[in-house]
């Protein structure tokens, strides 16, 4: 190459080339380690001149070009070699840093620590004397030193590390291994030096301190009694927070690598450039640090709030590592030769990356609280924390979307199955409406996250049971709620109910930071509407922050209906059940209940209500009257109902025992003469009857039961007490018992089970029934000489058994929505039979287009249903098909 | 167009009473999409020589109804004497004694009632009016007219 140049500058130029490669090639390993700086004597009269005569000549790149390739050379075959001799005992291809015992990783950590000595300092030889081309041959022009280094570094990663691909992975898992063991060391004497401080505090300040300390720090329960014992405390506390196997040799004296000579490495590591490679590494580390500290510490634990502690312990351990890392160049300013912009550089970095650790915290603890949210939200209120904290990170970052996809799937497999009751199904959407509200105070999540709910809801018969009853619960929160209820944010509420969404006027706690978001101006139609919105700084008072989510519920609740009238519908139901049924009903609770509701929903829709408990405090004076008015009536406790505003009240009709028809005809003149032109209508099924039987002499058993087994009863009665003992009780068929009551020998039958249960009658034969008339018998069985009384009881024991097998069926209460669905195909059915009597025929099509067009009030169905129906009332025979139309049968 | 619509109200809730409160013998429902065009069947009353017979009607609402009466004709060809060839019925409350009180119900049990109890002074059909007298001649005219009325449709 030389002697191709300019014939002229040949000869002297061949005379400054050799000298300079005398100067500069590569001296051994010995020499280089040992390496001194020349001095500048050296500098200012042997190499100056030299180069001087270099640039003369132009020959600055050549020579430049000419000192790389031989530190290239240099790189490639010995530094190599002398790099990776330092791991000649470790078996890199099976390194794994969970696998690898302490010692060992010990060991390839301390080989780290020489190599990449030995590393940093034939790079500090070769940085001196690229130093000094650069002084001596570039300095005036436009070149720069860094670029120079860059070189450098480049040439050493490319031919010591990264040679093959092999190696670039080993240098990686060296790498991986020795910041992960240095971060555990880190976090180690981290905990320690925090131990030692509370100690410090604990022998000084006493107990009310190490409660303090014990809270924040609560994972590891601190014994002060002996010092050994703290030792071994101290390994566990730092091991349940960082989740690694650590063998016991390692005590914390020998774990502590200095911070000065973890920082040294490092600032050899950054000088070799290897951290800007190594950064995958060491974040990847601190990723799953992260997250491994999160799912430790968080996981399941939902009465606490963990963020903060979390982002301080982030502060205090991962972010003072990075610094470590990143900034330990900075630190040593004074030895910085070259570079200033260095630090800014470096600093950027590492604002870089705390920022997008920062950043992954909140990610892993909102993934892992909603990968929790369910079991959250069965714990709400208990987990109020952690929905907390949830609500910073929603603030934060974007999770609605995984948030809502994820507890949509999670209600749908747990919750919203034939398994769960549905007053546990309520109950947890109750929560749910509760923790979405902390999350999210706009609701759009909720709103989400409820319909699949609603709907499901809606499809359940005994809901609205379920909440209404709970409206009227007095141990219910919402009953709670209910009570609470402010009217003056009727307009608020109006509103609310209205858009189906918050709207109106809502205030934020000031003390809140995370809802200080402007949801006074969401908009519902914003389908991913960020809970970021902008701070209006709208905190005018904090209290009615509560009285959002209350209104909430109810609503929530209410709104898995189309309309309010349903629920009143159920409750006046409910209240009818209750005010019949029950003797001895608090009036003054079910005024309440009726006061809070009117109060919640208006005083219209529950007018009928108020009339129906009026009519309770009327029925008992005007029962006094007409007691009064005639003695003969004396037992009779009336309780008289408008009938136009209870719900109809059906059931079975039957015939009064004649004595008793008279007295309540009686009854029924006083009332018409009082209150003309009013009339009463009895309605006999409803009511209880205090009975007292008295069977045989002087036994008397009493009973609280209902008109018709009363009246049951009272057909087995017999006048001639004092007469024949001898005669049998009278035997009664069933057909005599129906005829006289008026009812189905089937409905006589299914009363009668009720005395057969209590051992007042026996069935003796087929269809035939008798008292039972112990006196006699045990009479009979003395007659027939059996003293033991055992065997009476023998006897009726055995005939127990024959009764038990039937149990009165109580028809299950249908729901008034499931009532109103009958009623409505009873509507149908008649249009379909209207339709067919004046067409003939008509095929399914058409009768479904009919009742759309002329009874679309009424008629829902779909054409599929139509078809169930019609086939239904051909079932009944009703109707027939011919073809495919449908006829009337005849 | 309010008016329409007011009366095709009153005509569906007298619809729901009509299917909701049927009344033996007389039947009536929508022909069709058209709320105003109805269709209607009228049994003959028990112990009248119609007994057993069943006649089709149309009956045509009037946009002003129940201020005017609908348009009420034989479907199935009647021998009475006050209906002629056409179906048209000769009955004073379609006509001048007409009030918004009746109802389609209570038109067609007057129709129903005209069946047994002819009035003979005002004939259309006057062989019909003639042969009235004679109930056994006047059957066996009916019965084979009727005869041929439902065999033909």
């Amino acid at each position: 190459m030389v002697q191709q140049n300019n014939k002229e500058q040949q000869e002297s130029s061949l005379l400054i080339w050799e000298k300079i490669v005398s100067i500069f090639s590569i001296p051994s390993q010995n020499e280089i380690l040992n390496y001194k700086q020349q001095s500048q004597n050296n500098i200012e009269n042997n190499l100056k001149p030299l180069f001087n005569n270099v640039r003369l000549y132009k020959l600055e790149s050549l020579v430049l070009d000419w000192y790389f390739e031989s530190i290239k050379k240099y790189f490639k075959s010995t530094l190599s070699n002398e790099f990776w001799k330092f791991f000649n005992n470790v078996n890199l291809a099976e390194l794994d840093s969970s696998k690898t015992s302490g010692r060992e990783l010990k060991f390839i950590n301390h080989q780290f620590a020489l190599s990449i000595s030995l590393l940093h300092k034939v790079f500090s030889y070769f940085k001196f004397n690229l130093f000094l081309f650069y002084e001596l041959l570039f300095k005036n022009e436009s070149y720069n030193f860094n670029f120079l280094i860059k070189k450098l570094q480049d040439l050493l990663i490319t031919n010591i590390m990264h040679t093959t691909n092999q190696q670039t992975k080993y240098f990686n898992t060296i790498l991986f291994m020795f910041f992960e063991r240095d971060f555990i060391s880190f976090t180690k004497s981290f905990y320690h030096s925090k131990k030692q401080i509370l100690n410090k505090e604990e022998k000084n300040d006493g107990k009310d301190f190490k409660l303090k300390v014990q809270q924040e720090y609560s994972d590891g329960e601190i014994e002060e009694e002996e010092e050994k014992e703290e030792e071994e405390e101290e390994e566990e506390v730092s091991k349940s927070y960082i989740m690694m196997e650590m063998s016991f040799e390692d005590s914390i004296t020998d774990i502590n690598i200095k911070e000065d000579s973890f920082m040294d490495l490092c600032k050899k590591l950054q000088d070799l450039n290897f951290i800007v490679i190594s950064e995958e590494i060491f974040t990847q580390i601190l990723f799953k640090k992260v997250f491994e500290y999160i799912e430790t510490r968080c996981k399941g634990v939902f009465e606490k709030r963990f963020l903060k502690s979390i982002l301080e312990w982030a502060d205090q351990v991962i972010f003072k590592w990075l610094g470590m890392i990143l900034l330990s160049s900075t630190k040593n300013n004074n030895n910085n030769l070259f570079d200033e912009d260095e630090d800014e550089n470096s600093l950027k970095i590492f604002n870089q990356w705390k920022t997008r650790l920062e950043f992954s915290i909140y990610e892993n603890y909102s993934q892992q609280r909603i990968s929790e949210l369910f079991d959250m939200i069965v714990q709400y209120p208990d987990s109020l924390p952690s929905f907390e904290d949830l609500s910073i990170c929603f603030q934060k970052i974007p999770i609605e979307k995984t948030m809502i996809t994820n507890l949509k799937r999670v209600l749908h497999n747990r919750l919203l199955h034939p398994g769960a009751n549905t007053s546990d199904i309520i109950t947890q959407y109750i929560s749910t409406i509760h923790a979405m509200s902390i999350i999210d105070p706009s609701g759009m999540v909720m709103d989400k996250v409820g319909k699949p709910i609603r709907e499901y809801l809606s499809q359940r018969e005994d809901t609205i049971r379920c909440i209404i009853s709970s409206f009227t619960d007095e141990t219910n929160e919402i009953y709670q709620e209910l009570c609470d209820y402010d009217p003056q944010d009727d307009d608020y509420l109006n509103s609310f109910m209205q858009n189906g969404a918050s709207g109106g006027d809502l205030y934020v706690d000031e003390g809140d930071n995370f809802s200080n978001d402007d949801f006074k101006i969401w908009n519902p139609n914003k389908i991913d509407g960020s809970g970021s919105g902008s701070g209006s700084g709208n905190s005018n008072g904090g209290n009615n922050n509560n009285n959002i989510k209350k209104k909430d519920t109810i609503s929530h609740l209410v709104n898995i209906y189309d309309s309010i009238d349903l629920f009143i519908n159920e409750y006046r139901s409910m209240l009818s059940d209750r005010l019949l049924s029950v003797v001895d009903f608090d009036l003054d609770k079910e005024i309440k209940n009726v006061e809070l509701l009117k109060l919640r929903f208006g005083d219209t829709i529950l007018f009928n209500c108020e009339i129906m408990i009026k009519d309770m405090a009327d029925s008992k004076r005007l029962n006094t009257q007409i007691k009064n008015s005639n003695n003969e009536l004396k037992e009779f406790e009336t309780l008289i109902l408008s009938q136009l505003f209870w719900p109809t009240l059906k059931g079975d009709e039957f015939k009064y025992p004649k004595s008793i028809q008279e007295k309540m005809n009686l009854y029924s003149k006083e009332y018409e003469r009082i209150k003309t032109p009013r009339q009463l209508i009895w309605k006999q099924h409803l009511g209880l009857v205090d009975l007292d039987l008295e069977i045989g002499s002087g036994n008397i058993q009493s009973f609280q039961v209902s008109p018709i087994h009363a009246t049951l009863i009272m057909l087995f009665e017999t006048n001639n007490d004092n007469d024949d003992d001898e005669d049998d009780e009278k035997e009664l068929t069933l057909e005599y018992l129906s005829n006289q009551l008026g009812i189905s020998k089937e409905l006589a039958r299914k009363k009668l089970i009720f005395w057969l249960n209590n051992q007042i009658i026996r069935e003796t034969s087929h269809e035939t029934y008798q008292i039972i008339n112990k006196e006699k018998e045990e009479k009979k069985q003395k007659q027939q000489q059996i003293e033991n009384p055992d065997q009476d009881i023998d006897e009726s024991s055995s005939d127990d058994e024959d009764n038990m097998v039937v149990v009165e069926e109580e028809e299950e209460e249908k729901s008034t929505s499931a009532k109103e669905k009958e009623e409505q195909m009873r509507v149908v059915e008649s249009f379909i039979i209207g339709m067919l009597i004046n067409f003939k025929t008509l095929p399914l099509e058409r009768i479904h287009s009919m009742l759309t067009m002329f009874n679309s009030e009424v008629y829902t169905s779909s054409i599929q249903e139509l078809k169930a129906f019609l086939c239904n009332l051909t079932n009944e025979e009703k109707i027939e098909m011919v073809g495919n139309d449908y006829k009337i049968k005849k | 167009m309010s008016q329409d619509h007011s009366v095709s109200k009153r005509l569906q809730s007298e619809l729901m009473n009509l299917m909701m409160g049927p009344s033996p013998g007389i039947s009536a429902f929508p022909d069709g999409d058209n709320i105003f065009n109805w269709i209607g069947t009228i049994q003959g009353a028990k112990d009248t020589v119609y007994e057993h017979m069943e006649f089709k009607m149309s009956l045509k609402f009037p946009t002003d109804y129940p201020y005017k009466p609908p348009t009420v004709k034989f479907e199935t060809q009647c021998f009475h004497p006050n209906v002629d060839n056409n179906g048209n019925i000769c009955l004073d409350i379609l006509k001048d004694k007409w009030s918004p009180v009746y109802n389609v119900r209570s038109l067609l049990i007057s129709i129903q009632s005209l069946l047994g109890e002819p009035n003979n002074e005002s004939p259309l059909n006057s062989y019909a009016a003639s042969l009235w007298s004679n109930q056994d001649e006047y059957k066996k005219v009916l019965e084979k007219r009727y005869q041929e009325a439902t065999s033909r449709s």
